[in-house]
């Protein structure tokens, strides 16, 4: 299972690849912790750019392995 | 070749011995820190083909599963040798020559000043089975040969002694007794492994217990306490934020997902539960949570070395 921290938030990266977008923020958004101290619109913002870089993941083999490699690893 | 069947060991063509120097030798020095061994587990030849090689595999049974593991301890303070003397008997009523009917199996006690917690945890050691290998101040090792394998001297007793407080004159004492078993251990089959200082940097695990802070919808925010009360979630902030470090399971044992997120503000990691285990699941339903075994732990992309979790914690959906 490869993690993705993003901002010192670690997601599941197999696992989140498998939810919609709105699944995705709607799921995290009862997390006081994620981008605290942000409005409800900069929180969901913040999640949803989280999701973009989770879900090219999942359909581009090839750049899978790089970010895992350089970012993850 | 002829047999030595019926043929007693009296020198000449049956001996062994020999006086030679040899060019190259060893001389104990004061011990300076103990390695415990989980009954079974030693060094294998492989293991001991160079210091590097031995250093691996010892930081890697540090970190095994128990059972399997290697308890390092290089905090001596002060050390003794409780040995016996060796019994010794006449021949008989017509000379008073007296030979030795009994080794004394090697003793030795010692303290520590690392205090009461660590002293506390040693208590557990006592009835652990363990074995144990010798480090001197020279970073030589000392250990017997069981199975084609470098492993620890096996005791009688491993006694933890009451701690005792400082006084006007002397300092505050932790004391501890390690008696060996077998004398045959320690003499025949005794061998030794020339380390270096990089031995000393291997050090043991520290148990954790997991407490609960909140567990509101799906969001369950744990606290790490380490032994002496210390929350290492702010210490390890980020190590703890791998999705991971924490294994969440329902009652039948399917995962859970997670999601760690830092909470600066409860020093907790508040973790994101989700997945079909978790959603489907009622009001009421109780999950496991633990952290990654100590293996998983030390290794990337976490790097939260010498830690271990005490136990899973048993939460209820809210």
């Amino acid at each position: 299972m490869a993690t993705l921290i993003f901002d010192n938030v670690g997601f599941d990266i197999d696992a989140m690849k498998q939810m919609s977008e709105r699944d995705f923020v709607n799921t995290h958004m009862p997390n006081d912790a994620i981008a605290r101290g942000r409005n409800e619109q900069d929180r969901r913002k913040y999640l949803k750019s989280a999701y973009a870089i989770i879900n090219p993941l999942g359909k581009q083999e090839e750049e899978i392995k790089d970010i895992e490699i350089k970012d993850i690893e | 070749m002829a047999s030595i069947l019926g043929i007693p060991n009296c020198g000449g063509v049956t001996g062994t011995f020999n006086s030679g120097i040899p060019a190259c030798d060893l001389i104990r020095s004061t011990l300076y820190g103990l390695i415990g061994l989980d009954a079974g587990v030693g060094f294998s030849e492989a293991e001991t083909a160079s210091d590097a090689a031995f250093i691996t595999a010892l930081r890697t049974k540090s970190r095994n599963p128990r059972g399997d593991r290697a308890y390092p301890m290089f905090v001596l303070d002060n050390f003794a040798d409780i040995t016996k003397d060796r019994t010794k008997a006449t021949t008989g009523n017509l000379s008073n020559t007296e030979i030795t009917v009994a080794d004394a199996v090697p003793g030795f006690s010692f303290e520590h000043r690392v205090g009461e917690v660590f002293h506390k945890q040693l208590y557990n050691a006592q009835n652990a089975g363990l074995t144990w290998l010798l480090v001197d101040k020279n970073y030589a090792v000392y250990g017997t040969m069981r199975n084609n394998e470098f492993t620890g001297y096996s005791t009688s007793d491993f006694y933890v002694g009451a701690p005792k407080n400082a006084t006007g004159t002397e300092l505050a004492k932790y004391p501890f007794e390690l008696i060996f078993k077998s004398i045959t251990e320690f003499k025949e089959n005794s061998e030794f492994f020339q380390s270096s200082s990089s031995i000393a940097q291997i050090s043991g695990i520290n148990s954790v217990t997991l407490m609960k802070n909140d567990f509101t919808g799906n969001v369950l925010k744990m606290a790490v306490i380490g032994k002496g009360g210390t929350n290492v979630v702010q210490l390890y902030d980020t190590e703890l934020s791998q999705a991971t470090a924490w294994i969440v399971k329902d009652s039948t044992g399917a995962s859970v997902t997670v999601s760690p997120a830092y909470d600066s503000v409860t020093q907790t990691e508040a973790l994101t539960l989700s997945g079909t285990a978790f959603t489907g699941a009622a009001s009421g339903d109780v999950f496991t949570v633990n952290l990654a075994a100590s293996s998983v732990l030390s290794a990337a992309p976490i790097n939260m070395d010498g830690y271990e979790s005490g136990g899973t914690l048993t939460v209820t959906k809210p």
